[in-house]
């Protein structure tokens, strides 16, 4: 329990320093910040000065992150330049595609990328295991936008079976049932979700198969096999479990995918999620909304982290003593 | 009476992609009677622990019995049995305990689901049945607290402590034959002696065989009943323990006592066997132990010794003995030359001598 306190307030200063450094290279970023606002419109010298102390924007950078985080303290994310709109409403509805999308590549990478791992560590010599190994470094190399674009021209522009682009189809009836708005979401996902895991299984079949590999060789594992143990429970208790500890390092790396997405998928399937947000928030320079989505991020890192540590003393008792 | 483990002309070949492949164990045949302690000892690489792996199939991938070889334990030849019949062998009849019982454990698993696994890998029993078997079982071999014990994980326990778990698993199949490869090396001087202490007791108490495999015969005097001396693969001596220690028909033998260290008289430097043993694809033509050898005639050098009978149940495969009148040795070491024996000892001395070299002659003979 102490130990408990103690990390969660390491990830809280962690997490502080985080956002302090943020606030301070956003505000940094060059150009203005009004622009998003005033756009092309005229405007006079008096005008702009009303509108940069509305935003604040006319503050010194020290007053400026400073405001910033007294605000985040009361649960004041800001508003959007953008948007005209509160930054938290905004994230909360970014933040289930992302959620939606990021969950089932970590579910889906983290269920059969393992099971593949394990399963090619046990058998290294078999053709199949090799050219699984080779498929997923291919899909590894590759920038996940080629990747992308490859699935797309293939599956929604070549074959039409898939729908190229979007979350929903906007067409649909609005009485249309349950199943068939099922169904419609599932196509819309299936080209965005075999792009991020076809980029992203590697890294934790890669993991499990050397983490395996290695501990079959271990000395218990023989000496299991002397004491009659079957096959399934040598793989499983005795290769499997104790490689678990990269395992949970990795997981505790990739949770912030859950809320960070993957910026070029998201902007290639123009999926309505944090990624995509944050690419146009930048690009527009939305001083408000950039912040809040890195706000969301530094809390999710921090979050992983925790967590990771946390499942290593339940995968290590080596961990529980300290 | 049949042996409980006969072994026959035991080849293990290594194959490679590049290359004939190595033979690293190359013929070696010998027996183990129910309720006896056999000693299998030779430096490392001498083949001693595949020797021993081979008994219940688990050699490493690669390695691969000659089809000459015939392994029988109570008449079944386990040389030709599929994987899965030898699972029902493995812990069953035949239990190993290995040299480091560090990494022995799995470390992630608590010593007592470790011994309910063995338990329940052969036989029908709840969890609960197999706990309380395996604190009795920790209880046997001498852990106290084993209630408490029983849920530790393996780094929560010395090395002593856990071999002591592995000689629990290796009890928890009731095998008649329990195969210990260097069951202490791993071990302080003072656990070493408990350790070998509680092995002998538990051969006693279960009637099990013992094959211990070691490297250091001042833990076989007393201890075992025969002892097999290896080297390169192959038998080089093989006697009863205490003729053995008496009268070392075979000069790797003789090299092996001279480097015991002994506390009385220690006077400068432990003599040792000068160089190594070779490795599997190195081993020289004729006697492999000829380049090593204080006594070497001609015929070391071309023809490989066969094993023959020295006096009863004591055989060796030695050139020297047989050196036709008026032949002399070369090779290195003269004074280990000096050392050896110009005719028969009286069978008096035999017992002084015996007793001298640490046999301590507690066996009574069977």
């Amino acid at each position: 329990m102490r130990w408990l306190l103690r990390r969660g307030a390491d990830a809280f200063l962690t997490a502080l320093v985080a956002v302090v450094l943020l606030a301070v290279v956003v505000h940094l970023l060059p150009g203005d910040p009004l622009a998003v606002i005033i756009g092309d419109r005229e405007t006079d010298p008096a005008t702009r000065a009303a509108l940069a102390a509305s935003w604040g924007t006319d503050r010194p950078l020290y007053s400026a992150v400073g405001h910033y985080l007294a605000a985040l303290v009361r649960g004041d994310f800001g508003v959007a330049m953008s948007e005209n709109r509160p930054v938290a409403t905004i994230l909360l509805e970014r933040l289930w595609p992302t959620m939606l999308l990021g969950g089932l590549t970590l579910l889906i990478d983290f269920t059969c990328g393992l099971a593949l791992g394990l399963w090619s560590a046990l058998h290294p010599e078999s053709w199949r295991a090799r050219v699984l190994g080779g498929l997923t470094v291919v899909g590894y190399a590759l920038p996940s936008f080629v990747l992308g674009m490859v699935l797309v021209w293939l599956f929604a522009l070549e074959f039409r079976w898939l729908p190229p682009a979007g979350l929903l189809d906007q067409t649909l009836p609005l009485d249309a049932s349950l199943w068939v708005r099922m169904a419609d979401r599932l196509t819309h996902l299936a080209l965005p979700l075999a792009t991020m895991v076809l980029a992203t299984i590697a890294v934790p079949f890669r993991q499990q198969r050397a983490a395996a590999l290695a501990t079959a060789t271990q000395p218990w594992v023989l000496a299991a096999r002397a004491r009659g143990v079957a096959p399934a429970a040598i793989a499983w208790r005795h290769c499997w479990r104790p490689a678990l500890t990269p395992i949970v390092t990795l997981l505790g790396l990739w949770l912030p995918m859950l809320v960070g997405g993957a910026v070029f998928v998201e902007m290639l399937f123009d999926w309505p999620g944090i990624g995509s947000l944050i690419a146009q928030a930048t690009a527009s320079r939305d001083i408000p909304l950039v912040l809040g989505a890195g706000v969301l991020l530094i809390v999710m890192v921090q979050a992983g982290s925790l967590l990771a540590d946390l499942l290593y003393r339940l995968v290590d008792p080596t961990q529980r003593d300290r | 009476m049949t042996p409980l483990l006969e072994v026959t002309d035991l080849r293990i070949t290594f194959r490679r992609d590049s290359g004939p492949p190595i033979v690293a164990v190359d013929g070696v045949s010998f027996t183990v009677s129910a309720g006896e302690v056999v000693a299998l000892v030779g430096e490392s690489g001498c083949g001693k622990t595949l020797t021993g792996l081979a008994l219940p199939g688990l050699l490493p991938p690669g390695a691969e019995l000659d089809a000459t070889t015939h392994i029988r334990f109570n008449g079944t030849d386990l040389a030709g049995l599929s994987e899965d019949a030898l699972r029902g062998y493995r812990g069953r009849r035949i239990a190993m305990i290995f040299q480091d019982p560090l990494t022995s454990l799995n470390p992630v698993m608590r010593v007592g689901t470790q011994i309910a696994e063995a338990i329940r890998a052969h036989q029908q029993v709840s969890r609960g049945e197999a706990r309380q078997r395996a604190i009795a079982l920790l209880g046997e071999v001498g852990i106290a607290d084993p209630e408490e014990r029983v849920d530790s994980y393996p780094h929560q326990l010395s090395g002593g402590m856990r071999q002591r778990v592995m000689i629990a698993i290796a009890l928890a199949g009731e095998p008649e034959l329990l195969v210990a490869d260097e069951p202490t090396t791993a071990l302080d001087v003072t656990v070493q002696a408990q350790i070998l202490e509680l092995l002998d007791r538990l051969r006693v108490s279960r009637r099990m065989a013992v094959l211990l495999i070691t490297h250091d015969l001042g833990i076989v005097a007393g201890r075992a009943d025969r002892v097999i001396v290896m080297y390169a693969g192959r038998i080089a001596e093989t006697a009863t323990t205490v003729a053995l220690f008496a009268t070392p028909a075979h000069p790797y033998t003789r090299g092996l006592f001279a480097s015991i260290p002994r506390i009385e008289g220690s006077s400068g430097r432990l003599p040792s066997i000068p160089g190594t043993v070779p490795r599997p694809d190195q081993w020289p033509i004729g006697c492999r132990f000829h380049p090593r050898c204080p006594v070497v005639i001609a015929n070391c050098r071309e023809v490989q010794p066969p094993l023959e009978a020295v006096a009863t149940s004591h055989l060796a495969a030695c050139w020297w003995r047989r050196r036709r009148p008026g032949e002399h040795a070369t090779g290195p070491g003269r004074r280990a030359r000096q050392a050896l024996p110009r005719r028969r000892i009286p069978q008096r001395q035999c017992a002084r001598r015996a007793r001298r070299r640490g046999c301590l002659l507690r066996h009574r003979s069977r």
